[in-house]
């Protein structure tokens, strides 16, 4: 990252998505360089997610391009999109993983099923990332419904990085788990980054996640990325937006617009 | 409230519903002739349709056969045709009541479950997951269970058909007193292969119908556990509404010269 010329990993350039007359991005902006990690905070219903479903592919912007390595993603035909879906991966909120796939099936499945590989080939690997986020073989024979949220979330985390994407995304990550699990996730989520050697982009509304995960925060408000910096900054960013979320305060620019939803 | 209107937005309505039916069919039916392919579902769902629902259907046809040789018997006694009972049940067998029964009953067993896994799935996004690991879900999801429809409901069909026709044969016998030889005798004289064929291609559509539209409902399903609840009645309706009305149009293709 010292040679200052560096293209970007993934480039956001003026991405509009509106859903009728509810305009959730306007114009966003947003550059993730080689090996970053970025996390996006911002309200719940602020368009998070839909900023992640843009970039993989589930959902097609209004106007605005997305660039992988400088190319666009975005206006490809469905077949050349798939193409580059293969190089993301998502970690869902809720984990989605398959419940009629054995625990082991759903970390092996994108090796299988999009890479091609042979079950008998990936079964050592998924074991392998299984390891990785803390789970012994034991698990890899049980179902999703048997085991519980915070394993079901190392689970999706590993079948996310088993694949061996470049750019990983991490929706909400420590939503709705307890906060000794939340920070076993978030440091799952940093070494499985830097062993992939990975490009993060991470939503949250969890400030400390947030400050654990990320290199550089960017904060997504009305639709689009009113302030981003250093992590370490975060705290006294001087921007009233940022301080008042920061700070989980009620009073302050937010709150009228957090009732609107 | 201007009535005219009413009626022309639902209709329009309808037409958007159709379209989106077509398109989502047509789409499923390029999949399944496009690899890749994936073998060890289709084998799950060959065995889950036409196996698992082998007692349902097997159970159906038995009592149609004999109570269609107890009413032929008694009606046909008016007129003194009483030797036509094996005749009637078989015909009726093969022809209509084998693939419709079975139609109705795998719409229900299957046509809802499809509907219910699919939607569940929407809605905890695994099928965005499928689509993020590259996998297109119309190729792993739809196809698999359209071909498993098509290829299980003809062999149930011809295993149903069997059963109903030993229906009739134990009441015929048993009950009625008809000689055995006889009545197997009579069973097969006017049996032509286009009874049997005919239903078994009944069978492989309506096959189409129950697994299309447990899917469609299933991939389109709303929101939270409502939305599954609505896809699987929707399905269920829809495909036995499909059947039925897909049941005199084949009629009348095989039979109206
Ligand atoms: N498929 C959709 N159809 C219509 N509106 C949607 C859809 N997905 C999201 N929205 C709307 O977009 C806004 C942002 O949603 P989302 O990105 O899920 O918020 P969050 O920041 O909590 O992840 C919300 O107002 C939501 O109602
Ligand atoms: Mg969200």
């Amino acid at each position: 990252m010292n040679d200052g010329v560096l293209q970007p990993k993934l480039s956001i350039r003026d991405l509009n998505k509106a859903f009728g007359s509810n305009h959730v991005l306007r114009d966003l902006n947003l550059e993730l360089a080689p090996g970053e990690s970025v996390v996006v905070i911002g309200g719940s219903g602020t368009g998070k997610s839909v900023l992640i479903k843009c970039l993989v592919g589930l959902m097609e912007p209004d106007s605005g391009t997305i660039a992988l390595d400088g190319e666009p993603i975005t206006g490809l035909s469905p077949s050349e999109r798939e193409a580059k879906m293969a190089r993301f991966g998502l970690l869902f909120q809720n984990g989605a993983l398959f419940d009629s796939l054995s625990v082991l099936d759903n970390v092996a499945f994108g090796m299988v099923s999009a890479q091609g590989r042979s079950a008998a080939e990936a079964k050592p690997v998924a074991l392998e990332k299984l390891a990785m986020v803390g789970l012994d073989e034991s698990v890899g024979a049980m179902y999703p419904a048997e085991i519980s949220g915070g394993m079901r979330k190392r689970v999706a985390l590993a079948r996310t990085i088993a694949t061996e994407p470049d750019i990983l995304l991490f929706d909400e990550p420590t939503t709705g788990l307890d906060p000794v699990m939340g920070d076993v996730i978030d440091q799952l989520i940093v070494k499985c980054v830097k062993e992939l050697g990975a490009t993060a982009l991470t939503i949250t509304h969890d400030m400390e996640s947030a400050k654990r995960i990320g290199d550089r925060i960017a904060m997504l408000y009305d639709g689009r990325i009113i302030w981003a910096g250093a992590a370490e900054t975060v705290d006294a960013s001087g921007h009233d937006h940022v301080d008042q979320f920061v700070h989980g305060r009620v009073d302050g620019p937010i709150a009228f617009a957090t009732r609107r939803h | 409230m201007n009535p005219l209107a009413t009626i022309g937005r639902a209709f329009l309505n309808f037409l958007a519903a159709v379209g989106r039916l077509v398109i989502f069919a047509g789409v499923s039916i390029s999949h399944c002739v496009r690899p890749p392919f994936y073998p060890r579902i289709l084998i799950k769902q060959i065995i889950e349709i036409g196996y698992y629902s082998l007692p349902v259907v097997g159970l159906t046809t038995l009592f149609s056969g004999m109570v269609l040789a107890l009413q032929s018997y008694t009606g046909f006694a008016r007129f003194s045709a009483e030797g036509a009972v094996a005749t009637v049940v078989v015909l009726s067998i093969t022809r209509e009541l084998g693939p419709v029964l079975a139609g109705l009953m795998v719409a229900g067993r299957i046509g809802a479950s499809m509907a219910a896994e699919i939607g569940t799935m929407r809605v905890t996004e695994q099928i965005d997951a499928l689509t993020t690991l590259s996998t297109n879900p119309y190729k792993y999801l739809v196809a698999p269970r359209i071909l498993a429809g098509i290829i299980s409901l003809p062999f149930l069909v011809l295993i149903g058909d069997i059963i109903g026709v030993f229906g009739g044969y134990i009441v015929g016998v048993y009950k009625l007193g008809f000689n055995a030889g006889t009545y197997l005798q009579r069973t097969i004289e006017f049996l032509e292969p286009i009874d049997v064929i005919s239903g078994l291609v009944k069978a492989a559509v309506f096959g189409f119908l129950v697994a299309l539209m447990g899917c469609y409902h299933g991939y389109r399903s709303g929101r939270g556990a409502q939305g599954v609840g609505a896809a699987t009645t929707n399905a269920v309706v829809s495909a036995s509404i499909l059947i039925l009305v897909a049941n005199y149009g084949i009629t009348t293709l095989f039979f109206s010269h």
